[in-house]
């Protein structure tokens, strides 16, 4: 007889951490939080530290070389560490003809409508930027669905957030004069006015182009590095390189300041063209104005059902002592600040906000994914990303 | 790009982009007795590996001119028919100021990939991808000659980082425009890049460029080999 | 042509003997026979159709615009298209990029044959189309190129030049045309087996070649851009330092052969 008694063994098979949280990472998170602690090694309620490098990159930046790129159109930028990742921000410009009528020449009757209009609809007087979200994960090609919706979330709530008033966006137009000896000059308006202190505009006014141009800003978001959401990087690099813009002055040429177009109509139509072209100083700069206690910052948070059966031995018997207290409670945690693979692939359910200092809501997302979130919970979010905002706002100098 | 992409938010149309003035006074050139000095010796880098997370290998190197970010993924699995051996791509990245025209960044990311054929180890890889991704983050040297030497070598060091099998270290010098990358201690010359300026290629002018080259390389390589040992002391 | 591990080998080791023997028996400086027509698109300046002996074919049109040179510095602009190829594929932004740089203003073509007043100048819109290729086809559309600028014939101004006072247009002969006279560069193609170094690789010979080198030539000297160039991406591998000299000495020694004989048409 052949021994077909023989027991086959089997061996329990065991991974290194990292191989077990690939292949099974809900498990590999379960067993981590039944121990009190995050993959990652952090507390339920503690922020990866944040590190900045506020505005190097930028053209009106005179403590940096970069300055002195001709071809460096930044007007404000940011580098975002958090933890593994990093973001960088830069914002450029670009200069659009204000085709709506300005108020002083609207009549009477049209500007009360405007008015209503405006009562109704405030949020017109504040504008966004535009941003490109980059997230680099190794591949070519069209853009993935989270550069789209981070992209069209950070316009959104910073639209809503009334940060950028439409007003600090408008362009101030200088005019560059040249004398008979071929030396030109630019001159400000504005400017010449705070130095005597007497009004010289009207000697200007005659000069002064009819036409009005505003700024628009884009955002240049790049993600390195990704290893969990990253809308709040996205967006806190966003606040921060926007607080370090710098608008260049902008000037038209005296020649283009009071042309005729009947007068043009006989040159080429490239001279046209050219008569209004509007162009920045290299040199001069403005800070943009921003509407600083709408200033806010966002954190983000996980819930999760703690699983018991997962528990480890040691770890379960610890909560079976409190399982008599709470008995048939599932018990559910609150995660800040999630990261990770792991984490971000088991917890459905989140809540994300954004507030400023005083912990006045910009904007608050609370998905509901079968998780139990309490009122607790909620609150403890509150006060958390109230304090995360105070901390990232330090962060910048003033 | 000419067709607006709709997937993303880019703006009103008729937004024109901020132009600058060019400088009223003339802008002063920079010194030429320190610019000599500098020609042939290193320049201050900082390199740093495995910085990038969700990749094989990265790698980042800065100086005063310039920083690059080179990540590299794979060898990972190829759709299609069966190669015997790994294909390498490279894509070149404008960073922050979009300097170069995108026929540019591809003209000189092909370029790279015939040097990184000749030198990674491809039988290994059968039926696998390599692609790397190389970001100009930052770049002040408005030439991207002067820029392809570090290029190399942090692409070099990111398949290092990576695990992937090289047959050689390689990295190229600059001098006077021109571009050699060498393998084999200098034995063999991989790629030459020359954008601008004459050949002036008599006899004396090639072997000076040539040695000057090497020499470049030579340093640039030990440096790369002494970062490798200290990682590995680590 | 896909050419068996064994056909690869054969190839290999007769290019790389000393001396080598080439496929087709060419001498390492000898071209193929190369067929041009000019001038026979109506409706542009100057156009030209090559077709190579292995059926490769490259049509070119030069057009041209009047500009303002002083906004306009670039005078020469150039757009390559290959058939069955994308407009962004690799292959396609890399010749772009190449021949943009081989006539970039005052280095490629002298831009003051373009000149026509103070103000004025001859814009020249080159686009290449290319119906077939069997090899790098960087030497082809360099040649098509060539013959094309060679018979182009520009409408001749009858304003005067100095137009900096007045405000004038430039003014155009009704009928006579001027022919444009530049000295495009010519681009080589070389491939690298072994030791010995070859102008103008066929498809088979491209398949083995361990290197290969683009050189430009101009008015009996080389000049930049050269570059290597993988010809494929198996037999590739690092080559003596002397082969690019041979290799510029090679084109040095012929370029002024095949710029007349293209002149002679």
């Amino acid at each position: 007889m052949t021994d077909v008694e023989e027991t086959v063994e089997i061996q329990p098979i065991s991974f290194p951490p990292e191989v077990f949280a690939r292949i099974s990472p809900e498990l590999s998170l379960q067993r981590h939080l039944a121990l009190g602690l995050r993959p990652s090694l952090r507390r339920f309620d503690e922020f990866r530290d944040i590190e900045i490098n506020e505005d190097s990159l930028s053209r009106f930046n005179a403590s940096h070389m970069m300055n002195e790129d001709s071809q460096n159109n930044i007007l404000g930028s940011n580098v975002l560490k958090c933890g593994k990742t990093f973001v960088i921000t830069s914002i450029t410009g670009g200069i659009i003809e204000d085709t709506s009528t300005s108020l002083d020449e609207v009549d009477i009757g049209e500007k009360e409508l405007l008015d209503i209009v405006e009562q109704e609809d405030s949020l017109n007087k504040y504008t966004s930027v535009y941003p490109v979200v980059e997230v680099e994960r190794g591949r070519v090609g069209a853009c993935t669905d989270e550069e789209m919706t981070v992209s069209q979330k950070l316009f959104d709530s910073l639209l809503h957030s009334r940060i950028i008033p439409k007003d600090s966006l408008k362009v101030q137009t200088g005019i560059r004069t040249t004398d008979e000896n071929g030396v030109s000059q630019i001159i400000y308006p504005d400017e010449v006015n705070n130095v005597d202190g007497n009004d010289v505009d009207d000697s200007y006014k005659h000069v002064m182009p009819r036409k009005k141009w505003s700024y628009v800003l884009y955002a240049k978001i790049v993600v390195y590095s990704r290893t969990g959401p990253v809308f709040d990087m996205c967006w806190n690099s966003l606040m921060y390189a926007l607080q370090s813009t710098r608008l260049p002055r902008a000037f038209i040429d005296e020649r283009a300041t009071d042309l005729k177009m009947t007068v043009r109509m006989k040159g080429r139509s490239t001279t046209i063209r050219e008569a209004y072209d509007i162009l920045c100083d290299p040199k001069k700069s403005l800070p943009l104005t921003l509407n600083d206690s709408n200033l806010a910052y966002a954190s983000s948070f996980g819930i999760i059902d703690l699983d018991p059966e997962v528990a480890l031995e040691e770890a379960r018997k610890q909560e079976d002592k409190q399982e008599d207290v709470e008995m048939d409670k599932i018990d559910s945690i609150l995660l800040a600040d999630i990261d990770t693979e792991a984490e971000e692939s088991s917890i459905y359910s989140t809540i994300s906000l954004i507030n400023n200092l005083k912990g006045d809501f910009k904007q608050l997302s609370i998905i509901g994914a079968g998780s139990r979130i309490t009122p607790n919970m909620i609150r403890n979010a509150i006060t958390l990303s109230k304090c995360r905002s105070q901390d990232l706002s330090q962060k910048i100098k003033k | 790009m000419n067709v607006q992409d709709r997937r993303r938010l880019l703006g009103p149309g008729n937004a024109k982009p901020i132009a600058f003035a060019s400088s009223l006074e003339p802008e002063t050139e920079p010194l030429k007795a320190e610019e000599v000095a500098k020609k042939d010796g290193i320049p201050s880098l900082s390199i740093k590996s495995d910085i990038i997370e969700n990749c094989n290998g990265s790698t980042l190197i800065e100086s005063d001119e310039f920083s690059i970010v080179t990540s590299v993924y794979g060898p990972k699995s190829i759709r299609g028919s069966f190669t015997s051996q790994g294909t390498i791509s490279i894509q070149l990245k404008n960073g922050i100021v979009e300097k170069y025209q995108t026929n540019e960044l591809k003209e000189v990311a092909s370029w790279l990939v015939g040097i990184f054929n000749s030198v990674v180890n491809l039988e290994k890889y059968p039926k696998s991808g390599i692609d790397i991704f190389v970001n100009l983050v930052i770049d002040k040297t408005n030439d991207i000659s002067k820029l392809i030497p570090f290029i190399v070598m942090s692409t070099c060091l990111a398949l290092v980082d990576s695990g992937i099998e090289m047959i050689d270290l390689t990295t190229a010098a600059e001098i006077d425009g021109n571009v050699i990358s060498f393998t084999k201690g200098g034995e063999e010359i991989v790629g030459f890049w020359k954008d601008n300026g004459d050949a002036v290629f008599n006899d004396e002018d090639f072997t000076s460029i040539l040695g000057r080259c090497k020499e470049q390389y030579i340093n640039y390589k030990s440096l790369m080999v002494n970062y490798l040992l200290q990682g590995k002391k680590k | 042509m896909v050419l068996s591990v064994a056909e690869k080998s054969y190839l290999y080791d007769s290019l790389a003997s000393k001396p080598s023997i080439r496929p087709d028996g060419r001498l390492p400086h000898q071209f193929r026979p190369i067929e041009i027509f000019t001038n026979f698109l109506p409706s542009s300046d100057g156009s030209s159709r090559i077709i190579a002996s292995d059926g490769s074919e490259c049509i070119v049109s030069i057009k041209s615009k009047v500009v303002d040179h002083s906004i306009e510095n670039d005078l020469v602009q150039v757009d390559i298209n290959v058939a069955g190829e994308r407009d962004d594929s690799i292959i396609v932004e890399t010749l772009s990029s190449l021949m943009n740089k081989v006539l970039k203003s005052n280095k490629g073509i002298d831009t003051s044959k373009l000149q026509l007043t103070k103000k004025y100048s001859f814009k020249i819109f080159i686009d290449v189309l290319i119906i077939s290729s069997y090899s790098y086809p960087a030497s082809l559309i360099s040649f098509s190129i060539f013959s094309a600028l060679k018979a182009t014939k520009l409408p001749k101004l009858v304003s005067s030049f100095d137009d900096l006072e007045v405000e004038e247009l430039p003014m155009f002969h009704d009928y006579d045309l001027v022919t444009l006279d530049v000295n495009p560069p010519l681009v080589f193609v070389l491939a690298i087996v072994g030791d010995n170094i070859f102008i103008d690789p066929a498809s088979n010979e491209t398949e083995v070649a361990n290197n290969g080198l683009i050189v430009t030539w101009s008015n009996g000297k080389v000049i930049s851009p050269i570059k290597t160039l993988a010809l494929n991406d198996r037999y590739i591998n690092g080559f003596n330092p002397l082969l690019l000299k041979n290799g510029i000495k090679l084109v040095e020694q012929y370029g002024q052969n095949i710029a007349d004989a293209l002149e002679n048409l």
